[in-house]
């Protein structure tokens, strides 16, 4: 089991506008909910010197683990994942995932009915989080 | 139970061992001199602890070997820092020349013998002499007395110093300072030489069997033995291998033994990650303590002695791990280590914090199931806590080789649980300190999720103001997220109910009325709210089985107790960041309104939940105040001004049903350049029991786009009412040049007072545009155009009544522009005739007549780029008028060196009568020649004057002139032109055509002509032709040609030659021949009869 526990997307005044928990992880929603939270202080401190979009690992603890991705307009995007897995997505991987929810995110925004800034609803991220969660079977 | 601590002697650099013997301070100064100066220790010293000593040494006697069944001896690395020295110095008063020679040296043999009889660990001696006179003996005498007595004393040389005594006693200590480093770098070596002997001796003992713990204790000694000889290096590496042996044994581990390998662990991991940070490599010991948590974090907690306790025991001893790291962790940043947010203290004092919550909630629900009333056991099994053996060995297994006797088994549970209590002043300590390295590091939103956990510990302590205080400060943040803030909520409600605080519960309640919180909620915070503000106790907002039912009785009946007060409670809307109710005001005028005027308020309440909220009375705060305020003095009463309150009295508001309301403000003693803003709305609703939810200039118009404000947030006080005003403001639009007349019509706005003596000026210097400077007036009765003007309109006008004033000018330039004309007048004030002046503004869109577009064409009407010289060309100029114009007359003004050819027929008209619509194009053409010498890029035609008037009655004509095109000039020396003869011509009818040939230039030139023949005519004449020009002088080819059709046939073409001029000039000067013949058919009636 790879262990993908949820996908958050986030605008550049930190509002939210994408999020998702794997259905596994639903009993621990507050304690991922307090991880991503604190996740975004990485991610300013990080965006601020980062030389490409991928920003790596962000914070660790005994439960989680989160990687950050930041777009060129200030939009933050960060993916938790199960520190107790066995198995473990390679760097490569990982950055082939906000690759790809980069191109998803586009799409959206490419709707001329979505108001920037509000919380997203797509077809285009709904089918991501589905593939991302079914590399966790 | 807490973990074991090691000692004081984990703080710390180890230090090296030394002892002083022979020394007696306290009777002989020179001695106390030496003392001092070895005990004055500075970082540049070796590291080394001088202890003096007199008498017998304690040294410990050696210990049977095996004893004992533990892991580490807790006492065996004091025993090398406090017991066993790595050398003894003996101090002995000696002089080479001393008369006693022989006595003393016996002497100091049955010293070092004394000393070296006691001595097990091969500890090192050296003997130091204190000597007098060293100057006066001879080397050869001294070298021979050190032989003897090292020899003597079985010491090598290297063990033998001298230490003057010339210069031991003050102020004369700096040589003595210098030899006592000497003699500690001396020291040093031989101290390294001890430690390096005692790794060898360990490092060479049988492991019997490969016992695990017997590998650890060996891998311990060899790494603080290496610590001890300050090779730190070394010491990692055999701190690794002993933890590495733990940890490939873990599984193997004595369940009864967990908790002493469990310390022994703790231990090794403390010391890497110490000497980790020594070395500053901060992340080898950042992911020692990462592989630390994740191979002994997640290991089972056993059962031993109980399961549960195991497992507080583990949590525990984990909590303990985080904060000592965070410790080390902390020390190396204060010394010169730079964290990042990523990694910093504070995130291990948290997970510290958090471990420790864990265990204090086990701690509670064992407290909770423990049987009530047992006596604490005697003896007690835990009173060797201090002397146990062994790194984390049991106190009440002292002495055992495993368990001890159930029944001391049994009384040591029982001791351990009762002893154990709830410590939720650690976990707040924890968490304080994990908040200040945050705070440091910038984490803003650790910050709050450590708030959050800190006020949860204190609502677990019952500190519950405590608790509020800080979810008050952490609920502020809008962008936490919603289930967070709902948890958040839940355990505030909870505490507020609590302690019967209706300031808190009703906050709580009106945050948890939003509709976001409200589909998960296990109760009905609107009618908690509704019945606390009737004056009833409100639900319970715990869980069923959260609360026992005399609890809950106890606290409807402390409700009830406080409502009976009827306590009144206030909400500051801009300390929360969402609520059920949001304000909007705003203001329904323009951006700047006059003084003493009155503006339209605009009040929205909007309401999120569907039942009807009614309230009492909602008050609108307003305020004048100076804008921008003076920087160099204090906001004082001068400056402001507050007006009465607007009541819009009690209203009723619900989410389909929103209250808009537009009330009147007079604004009045505000002065100018003053701005009016909303400072506060206070919403007051209750019945029995009285709230107040205030929204200060923060919290207005919050939670909406700035589109979707009516109106505006503030105001200006402009100036005041002028007395006099320009009735109409319409823009006049006219043509340049043209005199347009316009009538200004002003009022006098008064209402009780005339004005006298009106005059209207045109200042030229006044104006803002240069447009503007440039127009030119026509007096009414004159002729002459001046660019300024003042005339007087009238002598008196009385309230209310509109005065007439005729204008008349002439615009210049082409723009749009403003036109200000002053007019000044009198008016009494108190009796008195004032100056005023005031600026009438008359808009003016002023725009050209007319454009005039040229062309030069050639005689068959072809277009041309340049012009030929001396030759015929026809000059087009296409008028497109602006307006309905009429042209009267039209003359082309050309330069001097163009003419006009043909002034019959074409050239300049006279009286015309020309009329052209707007956007309409008319045409007037001349023939013209150019009489140049040379070529020249840019030949200016001329200009062209256009007499025009409106087509209208009684308007006045205007001449305009509007330059023509320029156009490069070619030379030609020679022109050509051509004659038809017959005409007209007729299908097969002989056609002569004439070709002359002129010459311009002073020189003769030949000229050779020759014909293209093509298949339309019938050629005759002389085909080529070569011919002498002389200058000035005009030749004729004549030739014969029969058209074989009808209808326009391309002309017959002629080619020229010339060795004195180029083709191309004169390819040029074939432009003029036309291009085409009309051939006529042959009429019946010439037809030959036959």
């Amino acid at each position: 089991m790879l262990g993908v526990v949820g996908f958050f997307i986030y605008a550049k005044e930190n509002s939210r506008l994408f999020d998702s928990v794997n259905p596994r992880y639903a009993q621990q929603l507050l304690e991922i909910e307090m991880f991503t939270f604190c996740s975004l202080d990485i991610v300013d401190e990080k965006s601020t010197k980062a030389s490409e979009m991928f920003l790596g690992q962000l914070y660790n603890d005994q439960k989680w683990r989160s990687f950050g991705y930041i777009t060129n307009t200030g939009v933050r995007m960060i993916l938790v994942l199960d520190a107790t897995s066995a198995a473990s997505l390679k760097d490569q991987e990982i950055r082939l995932i906000f690759k790809r929810f980069h191109g998803h995110y586009c799409n959206t925004i490419s709707n001329p009915f979505y108001e920037i800034g509000t919380p997203m609803q797509s077809k285009w991220l709904d089918e991501g989080i589905n593939d991302l969660y079914s590399i966790s079977e | 139970m807490d973990p074991v601590e090691a000692g004081d002697w984990i703080a710390g650099r180890p230090l090296q061992l030394v002892f002083l013997s022979g020394l007696n301070p306290v009777n002989k100064p020179a001695h106390n001199s030496i003392v001092n100066v070895f005990r004055n220790r500075t970082a540049d010293k070796p590291p080394l602890h001088i202890r003096v000593v007199s008498g017998e040494l304690d040294i410990p006697p050696k210990r049977e070997t095996g004893s004992g069944k533990g892991i580490l001896r807790r006492e065996w690395p004091q025993k090398y820092l406090d017991k066993v020295p790595a050398l003894i110095v003996v101090f002995i008063d000696l002089e080479w020349d001393h008369p006693s020679w022989e006595e003393k040296k016996t002497e100091a043999e049955s010293k070092v013998a004394s000393i070296r009889g006691s001595l097990r660990h091969g500890t090192k001696i050296a003997l130091v002499l204190i000597q007098q006179k060293s100057t006066s003996i001879s080397d050869n005498l001294a070298a021979d007395r050190a032989h003897e007595l090292c020899q003597a004393c079985s010491l090598s040389s290297k063990q033998l110093f001298i230490l003057p005594a010339d210069n031991l006693l003050a102020p004369n200590t700096t040589n003595l300072q210098n030899f006592a480093l000497k003699l500690e770098l001396a020291f040093h070596e031989l101290c390294q030489a001890f430690y390096q002997q005692r790794l060898k001796t360990i490092r060479s003992r049988n492991i019997p069997n490969n016992s695990p713990a017997l590998v650890v204790r060996q891998q311990f000694k060899l790494a603080f033995l290496s610590e001890l000889r300050q090779d730190t290096h070394t010491a990692l590496r055999n701190y690794r291998l002993a933890y590495d042996q733990c940890r490939d044994t873990v599984e193997q581990w004595d369940g009864v033994d967990v908790f002493e390998w469990r310390s022994v662990v703790g231990l090794l991991n403390y010391k890497m990650c110490e000497l980790c940070f020594l070395h500053s490599t901060a992340l080898e010991a950042i992911n020692q303590m990462r592989r630390h948590t994740t191979v002994f974090f997640s290991s089972s907690p056993g059962i031993y002695p109980t399961p549960h306790l195991a497992s507080i025991e583990l949590l525990l001893w984990k909590s303990k791990q985080c904060y000592q790291f965070a410790h080390l962790f902390e020390r190396s940043v204060a010394g010169g280590l730079s964290a990042l947010a990523t990694l910093n203290p504070g995130t291990h004092l948290d997970q510290a914090a958090s471990i420790y919550s864990a265990a204090n909630t086990e701690i509670a629900a064992l407290k909770r199931n423990a049987p009530q009333n047992v006596p604490y056991p005697s003896p007690d099994p835990l009173a060797n806590s201090s002397s146990t053996v062994f790194f984390g060995q049991r106190p009440w297994r002292i002495n055992h080789e495993g368990l001890a006797t159930a029944e001391v088994e049994a009384a040591a549970v029982t001791a351990i649980i009762q002893r154990l209590v709830v410590n939720h002043e650690g976990v707040i300590s924890l968490l304080s300190a994990a908040l200040a390295q945050y705070q440091k590091y910038g984490c803003l939103r650790m910050k709050k999720k450590v708030m959050m956990e800190m006020a949860n510990t204190c609502y677990a302590n019952n500190e519950i103001q405590r608790a509020l205080r800080f979810w008050g400060l952490v609920v502020k943040d809008n962008a936490l997220p919603y289930s967070i803030r709902k948890d958040m909520m839940h355990r505030a409600t909870w505490a507020a109910y609590a302690i019967t605080s209706i300031q808190d519960y009703a906050v709580c309640c009106m945050q948890l009325m939003c509709p976001a919180y409200s589909e998960v909620l296990p109760s009905d915070c609107v009618k908690g709210l509704l019945d606390v503000l009737d004056g009833k106790p409100p639900g319970s907002p715990f869980p069923n089985d959260d609360i026992s039912q005399e609890q809950l009785h106890t606290y409807q009946l402390q409700w009830q107790h406080v409502l009976q007060e009827h306590p009144a409670f206030v909400v500051q809307a801009s300390k929360i960041a969402e609520l059920f109710l949001e304000t909007r005001v705003s203001f329904l005028d323009q951006q700047t309104v006059e003084q003493d005027s009155k503006v339209a308020v605009r009040v929205e309440i909007v309401s999120k939940i569907e039942q009807v909220i009614r309230l009492n009375d909602v008050s609108v705060h307003l305020k004048a105040k100076k804008f921008p305020p003076d920087a160099n003095q204090t906001a004082n009463d001068a400056d402001c001004l507050i007006y009465d309150p607007i009541h819009l009295g009690s209203v009723e508001v619900s989410k389909s049903k929103p209250l808009q309301r537009v009330v009147l403000l007079d604004l009045k003693n505000a002065k100018q350049n003053w701005i009016v803003t909303v400072t506060k709305v206070t919403l007051d609703l209750g019945n029995a029991i009285r709230g107040n939810i205030e929204f200060d200039e923060n919290a207005l118009n919050r939670n909406c786009h700035v589109e979707n404000i009516i109106g505006l947030e503030f105001l200006k006080i402009g100036v005041a009412k002028t007395s006099v005003k320009l009735e109409s403001v319409e823009k006049v639009d006219c043509l340049i040049g043209e005199v347009t007349s316009t009538e200004l019509t002003i009022r006098n706005t008064c209402k009780s007072s005339p004005i006298h003596g009106l005059q209207l000026d045109f200042k030229r210097k006044e104006q803002k545009h240069a447009e503007a400077a440039a127009v030119l007036f026509v007096e009414q009765d004159g002729t002459e155009l001046k660019s300024e003007f003042s005339k007087s309109v009238c002598e008196q006008l009385g309230a209310g009544e509109m005065a007439k004033i005729p204008v008349m000018f002439s615009a210049q330039l082409v723009g749009d522009y403003v036109l200000q004309l002053e007019l000044s007048y009198k008016i009494s004030e108190d009796g008195i005739l004032v100056t005023k002046s005031t600026m009438l503004e008359v808009g003016v869109t002023a725009k050209e007549p007319f454009t005039v577009t040229s062309t030069v064409m050639n005689m068959n009407g072809i277009p041309m780029t340049s012009i030929l010289n001396n030759c015929d060309h026809i000059l087009n100029a296409s008028i497109q008028s602006a307006a309905s114009i009429v042209i009267s007359s039209v003359e082309f003004l050309m330069a001097d060196v163009v003419t006009l050819c043909d002034t019959i027929n074409g050239g300049s008209g006279k009286n015309l009568n020309d009329k052209v619509h707007s956007e309409e194009v008319i045409c007037y053409s001349a023939v013209i020649r150019v009489l140049v010498k040379e070529d020249e890029s840019e030949t200016p035609l001329g200009r062209m004057s256009v007499e025009w008037r409106r087509a209208v009655p009684n308007s006045c004509p205007v001449r305009s002139v509007a330059p023509l095109c320029r156009i490069p000039v070619l030379a030609c020396p020679i022109s050509i032109s051509s004659h038809i003869k017959t005409n007209p011509a007729i299908v097969r009818q002989p056609i002569e055509i004439c070709f002359e040939l002129k010459s311009h230039s002073k020189e003769a030139v030949e000229i050779s002509t020759n014909f293209d023949l093509n298949d339309v005519f019938m050629f005759s004449g002389e085909r080529k032709v070569t011919m002498t020009v002389l200058p000035g002088a005009t030749r004729r080819v004549t030739v014969v040609v029969m058209a074989l059709s009808a209808g326009r046939l391309n002309f017959p073409k002629i080619s020229l030659k010339s060795p004195q001029i180029s083709d191309q000039t004169l390819q040029q000067s074939l432009r003029t021949l036309p291009a085409a013949i009309f051939v006529l058919p042959k009429a019946k009636d010439l037809a030959p009869h036959p």
